[in-house]
């Protein structure tokens, strides 16, 4: 090669090579802060959009912030497609100018490759390179010692599994009779889920302002959709906001607030469960068996108290994903607590925890696109039976172990209405089509077979019928009663009340009562005709079912529990004309 | 049974239009004999390799096939088929009988193995990219202190035994969550990783192949191969002259030096140390097993199931306040939590017991690694070392005799200093 | 040097048997296809790391639709925002964030919706909105167009809800539909 040319190649290779390595340098700078802009995550997580659509769903009219949305989201995916651009050319740029690099800097490289001197090195010396030998021997032991200090190290975070369960001991545990049940309201709408009672004793009317027919009236210190349950003299009721869930026990003769529960500790919450106001975070009745206590509330958070208020234990089954949120109350059979989550397709189930320790006994997936009614415990024939209600299933279970007994197709809509049991038959609602009665005693798939009866007439969306074997009664949301022969279905007699309700009715002995959303209660007789006693008003919202008694009737109204019994004079309104 | 899915609005009933569902579209899979094409290319790409190294003797064969690989499995593959990542996937074969392995990841283990048993690791010097990549980098060779150079090694090992660790528990391929190049290749990744590629490459302009040399766990099983292999790398094509011109060519300090007596260490102290190191052996294996155990229940904890038992038993007990994605998820399906629990605990035994072994791995190999250093061998020749010469080809010019069988101009022999 | 040589071809007559004890060992299972990962949507909980989890910039996971479960709704939940200003397409309005998702007119009252695949990222906000107010018609897959196959999906270990399996290849995506195996 001539000189001229090799100075030519030696100084332009050197040339490109210090040009393309400052060029590997700027570009990999630029790379690493177009990095740290996020890029797709920004995109997508962006704080200010969030804050400026809440602002807009303020001011749903304002032009000039619609317009600051569009120019920030527009500005935002600019920025993001142009930084995935710069990210993907810049690195594929790179990746060429490193081969230039490389291949400029190996010229260089050859250029000035010395010759090895072994002269220069000098005579190996033995008895150091038998030295660096047993150097090495102790670098390479240390290496041992290294990753001992790193097991050691990495041990103190170990992790903590939960140790196995020890086995249930079979407690001698007395479950109450069915006379007990029966005298006492341990569950939403009654041991059964018929909301009757046979002795009792619902006043015709009340005033509360004068306290006429008002035994007590106590403040309830949390908001709640629940309704109460009692058992001898202690009544139960459940509230909740962000903060805590709390079981409150109230006593039932004289009114007073006897002891609160807030489940866990105070402030050791899930996060909370987006519920709508409808339903709030405390919407589902408790549970008894007279010697526990049993809640849920809309984080799924469930407890067991004793009558004294302790926790006895406390599990999540959730975070629920349920779009108005959970709603459905606890049902009980024996030593099972039985909750049904039905929040979409993939994930509804039912499970059953033990009372005693609430660990979990047998679970069951339900092919349940959600629904909000609560299941019931009935005795056909002698076996006990769960029966669930959800889109578009009605699903009965053996409470012992989860099997299935039997199923029905074809409920439609957002369940809301509990079933009822009655006579053999189950009664089930499907809002804005029919009610129908399915016999409870088949097996299988029943959902070819005819039900027992179907009806059109008054047809209830969210409250439950409720039934005591002779008269079966439907109440519409926007306030059609309904009378029917539960046998056959036929519509005995129907009124209309003007006025919207979600709570169900009630029946105590031969008077029913409903209560209004504002708050306005109507009791009429459990007749064959309709025949009305009287109408009251409680002076704020009420949407739980009322529990009659046998001296009285229990009300949870929008802030109080209301104690409510006959008072004479009997302020008996004359029948509308 | 097909169930039609309940849903809560109806299909749409078109009265006015005749419009016609659409149906997602579905972008096809890569091809099946692309697949045998990469077996194909990595066959091929082994035997040239080979034969350029023990045949040719040629240098920039191997870098030209170098580049080749960089492009092919590194950019164009992404570096994904790759037989350091399929030692993974082959140890979860061999202990969870249901897991299948495709052909491809079964021929890219064994192959290059089968390969280093014959020809030496010819596989490192240009077909795998990743070793191909860093050979390219290498501009300033430093030659790392022996001492350092040996001990370093031994992370290969260490690595090697938790990846098959975890991939044979199923906790997850360690060895493709960090690899270092492989977002090269893909001109993304995260920034971690990036970094890490990165500055190995800054680093292996002056320290000759870094991740060949001191992480890479298949890197341990083709030394081993190839230290038994058939054919070998010679520096010289004839006698060694002892002129030491090779010396400093191995970048990767592969080159054992010829021996030289020592000024007679009394051999009684060499036995001495022998018999020391062999007591240590059950020694450092038995610690290796007591430690694995102490690791083994951290290590429990990187896998998914052992972390969301934890994670719910701590929710479950109220130590957390919140709930995690994979706690949520969890709660909201249809499993018990009892039965994670039971899975949970059975999982962590498993880790416990892979550990165990792993640590006795760990103790056996730093033991005989340290025996090894002890026995000192009498070699009459300069010579690769043939558990780590990656077949480079590096040093054969740097021998006169080669420069003279090729009819090059041979620089002036130093007279053998040690003489 | 005869007994060297002896060793190491030993040596390397039980390294070649152990290589074939591991063959042997894996061949029956061994497959000629590689399988391919993808996500179950039934078990996908849309929590967004699919967007942001993929070793690729722009993921390998698009949201696709089936259009055979959509309601063809007037008010799409999983393309307007909660509490819609208007039903229009105003950037305002729209959960997407890319406007990946389109709405066009077919006849009252049904509107349809197409994915603009280039500008999906596989965020799942769409896919959440669908399913938990409408019927779940839109959601997550993974685009083999994109997807590289990593030997071990980054997204698959960041999952939440373990959604996220090897398929086999011919078989690679799993689609909703409204007929499902129950």
């Amino acid at each position: 090669m001539k000189p001229l040319s090799q100075t030519i190649w030696k100084q332009g290779s050197l040339a490109v090579a210090i040009a393309s390595g400052v060029f590997l340098v700027l570009m990999g700078g630029l790379l690493l802060f177009n990095q740290a802009q996020g890029k797709v995550a920004g995109l997508v997580q962006s704080t200010e959009l969030v804050r400026l659509h809440n602002e807009l769903r303020q001011r749903p009219q304002d032009e000039e912030l619609k317009q600051r949305i569009r120019k920030l989201d527009l500005q935002l995916r600019q920025n993001s497609f142009t930084e995935l651009r710069i990210s993907h050319n810049g690195a594929s740029a790179m990746i060429v100018v490193a081969g230039l690099f490389l291949a400029s800097a190996h010229l260089v490289r050859k250029q000035r490759q010395k010759l090895p001197d072994p002269l220069a090195w000098g005579p190996r010396r033995p008895v150091e390179e038998n030295r660096t030998r047993l150097k090495t021997q102790y670098a390479v032991a240390a290496m041992f010692g290294v990753a001992a200090v790193a097991a050691v190290g990495t041990s103190l975070q170990a992790v903590r599994l939960p140790s196995p369960p020890a086995p249930v001991q079979a407690a001698a545990v007395r479950f109450p009779t069915s006379a007990e049940m029966r005298e006492n309201w341990p569950a939403f709408r009654g041991f059964d889920g018929s909301g009757y009672r046979e002795v009792a004793a619902i006043p015709a009317a009340w005033n509360v302002a004068s306290g006429q027919g008002i035994r007590w009236k106590t403040e309830v210190p949390l908001p709640g959709m629940s309704s109460p349950i009692r058992w001898t003299n202690a009544l139960f009721l459940t509230g909740a906001n962000a903060q805590s869930n709390v079981v409150y026990r109230f006593d039932a003769d004289k009114g007073q607030l006897v002891w609160s529960t807030t489940l866990r500790n105070p402030g050791n919450k899930m996060p909370e469960p987006k519920v709508m106001e409808d339903t709030g975070l405390a919407a589902p009745t408790p549970v008894t068996d007279g010697q526990r206590i049993y809640a849920i509330f809309a984080n799924a958070e469930v407890a067991a108290l004793d009558f004294s208020g302790k926790q006895i234990w406390c599990r999540i089954l959730g975070p629920l994903d349920n779009p108005y949120g959970h709603a459905a109350s606890l049902a009980i059979y024996q030593d099972r607590l039985l909750v049904q989550l039905d929040q979409g397709e993939a994930t509804s189930k039912l499970v059953a925890l033990n009372t005693s320790t609430g660990q979990e006994l047998w679970r069951v997936a339900r092919p349940i696109v959600g629904s909000w009614a609560s299941p019931i415990v009935v005795e056909v024939e002698a076996k006990p039976q769960l029966i669930t209600c959800g889109e578009p299933w009605v699903i009965s279970y053996n409470p012992l172990d989860g099997s299935e007994l039997w199923r029905v197709n074809g409920l439609g809509g957002e369940l809301a209405p509990s079933p009822a049991y009655t006579g053999g038959k189950v009664i089930v609602c499907n809002p804005g089509s029919d009610v129908r009665a399915i016999p409870a005693n088949g097996s299988g798939d029943l959902s070819t077979n005819l039900a027992a009866w179907k009806t059109d007439a008054g047809v209830p969306a969210v409250s439950s019928p409720a039934c005591d074997g002779q008269r079966l009664y439907l109440l519409t949301g926007d306030g059609q009663l309904s009378c029917l022969d539960p046998g056959s279905g036929q519509v005995k007699w129907s009124h209309e009340f003007k006025d919207d309700f979600y709570s169900s009715p009630a029946i105590g002995g031969n008077r029913v009562i409903i209560v209004s959303r504002k708050g306005v209660a109507h009791v009429f007789e459990n007749a064959d005709q309709f025949h009305d006693l009287g109408q009251s008003e409680l002076g704020e919202n009420c949407n739980a079912t009322p529990v009659p008694d046998r001296q009285c009737l229990y009300l949870r109204a929008g802030k109080h529990l209301f104690c409510l019994e006959e008072s004479a004079p009997v302020a008996v309104k004359s029948p509308e004309k | 049974m097909p169930q039609v899915v309940a849903q809560r609005f109806p299909p749409p009933q078109f009265t006015e239009t005749s419009h016609l569902l659409p149906v997602p579209t579905e972008p096809a899979v890569r091809a099946l004999w692309l697949d045998y094409l990469d077996i194909g290319v990595l066959i091929a790409a082994l035997v040239l390799v080979s034969w350029l190294v023990l045949r040719r003797r040629s240098r920039s064969g191997v870098v030209g096939v170098g580049i080749f690989s960089v492009l092919y499995f590194g950019f164009w593959r992404k570096g994904c088929i790759c037989s350091i990542g399929s030692i993974q996937n082959l140890s979860q074969a061999l202990f969870d009988s249901s897991f299948g392995v495709p052909l491809t990841v079964l021929a890219f283990g064994l192959v290059p193995l089968l390969f280093a048993l014959f020809f030496g690791r010819t596989f490192c010097a240009a077909v795998c990219p990743h070793g191909a990549l860093q050979d390219l980098v290498l501009l300033k060779p430093v030659k790392v202190p022996n001492w350092l150079d040996h001990s370093l090694r031994m992370l290969a090992w260490i690595y090697l035994g938790l990846a098959v660790v975890f991939a044979a528990t199923g906790g997850g391929y360690i060895i493709c969550q960090y690899d270092p190049f492989v977002p090269i290749f893909r001109l993304s990744g995260s920034l971690t990783m990036v970094l890490f590629g990165v500055s190995l490459l800054v680093v292996g302009i002056f320290v000759g192949r870094p991740y060949c040399r001191f992480l890479c766990p298949y890197g341990v099983l083709l030394g081993v191969a190839a230290s038994v292999s058939k054919w070998r790398v010679r520096i010289t094509p004839d006698t060694c002259t002892q002129c030491r011109l090779c010396e400093e060519s191995c970048a990767f300090g592969a080159i054992n030096k010829s021996a030289v007596d020592a000024p007679s260490q009394p051999r009684a102290t060499d036995k001495r140390r022998l018999i020391l190191l062999l007591v240590l052996l059950p020694v450092l294996i038995a610690g290796g097993i007591g430690l694995g155990g102490l690791a083994g229940g951290t290590l429990a904890g990187k896998h998914r199931i052992v972390n969301l038992a934890e994670r719910l038993q701590l929710e479950e007990s109220g130590a957390v306040q919140d709930t995690t994605d994979a706690s949520a998820a969890f709660r909201a399906g249809n499993n018990s939590i009892e039965t994670l629990y039971a899975d949970a605990r059975a999982l962590h035994h498993r880790y416990v017991v892979a550990a165990r072994w792993c640590g006795a791995w760990i103790g056996l190999v730093i033991g005989l690694k340290l025996l090894s250093l002890a026995i000192v061998r009498r070699r009459t020749d300069y010579e690769a070392d043939q558990a780590h010469c990656l077949s480079c080809a590096r040093c054969y010019r740097s021998c006169p005799q080669e420069l003279q069988r090729l009819g090059l101009p041979v620089p002036e022999t130093p007279k053998p200093a040690n003489g | 040097m005869n007994r060297r040589n002896f060793l190491s071809g030993s040596l390397r007559g039980s390294l070649m048997l152990a290589l074939g004890g591991v063959l042997g060992a894996i061949t029956g299972r061994a497959k000629a296809r590689n399988t391919v990962w993808q996500i179950d949507p039934f078990q996908c909980t849309q929590c967004g790391r699919c967007a942001t989890e993929c070793v690729l910039e722009l993921s390998a996971v698009k949201c696709v639709h089936s259009f055979d479960m959509c309601g063809y709704c007037q008010l799409c939940t999983g393309y307007f925002e909660p509490d819609p200003n208007k039903l229009n397409t105003a950037a305002e309005n729209q959960l997407c964030p890319t406007g990946a998702l389109v709405r066009s007119f077919i006849e009252d009252p049904y509107y349809e919706y197409t994915i603009n695949e280039p500008l999906c990222v596989g965020c799942a906000k769409c896919v959440k909105g669908c399913t938990m107010f409408g019927n779940g018609s839109l959601h997550l897959q993974i685009r083999h167009d994109r997807c590289v196959n990593c030997n071990e999906c980054s997204i698959a270990r960041a999952c939440p809800a373990d959604a996220i399996h090897r398929v086999p290849a011919d078989r690679p995506y799993q689609f909703k539909s409204r007929e499902r195996k129950s």
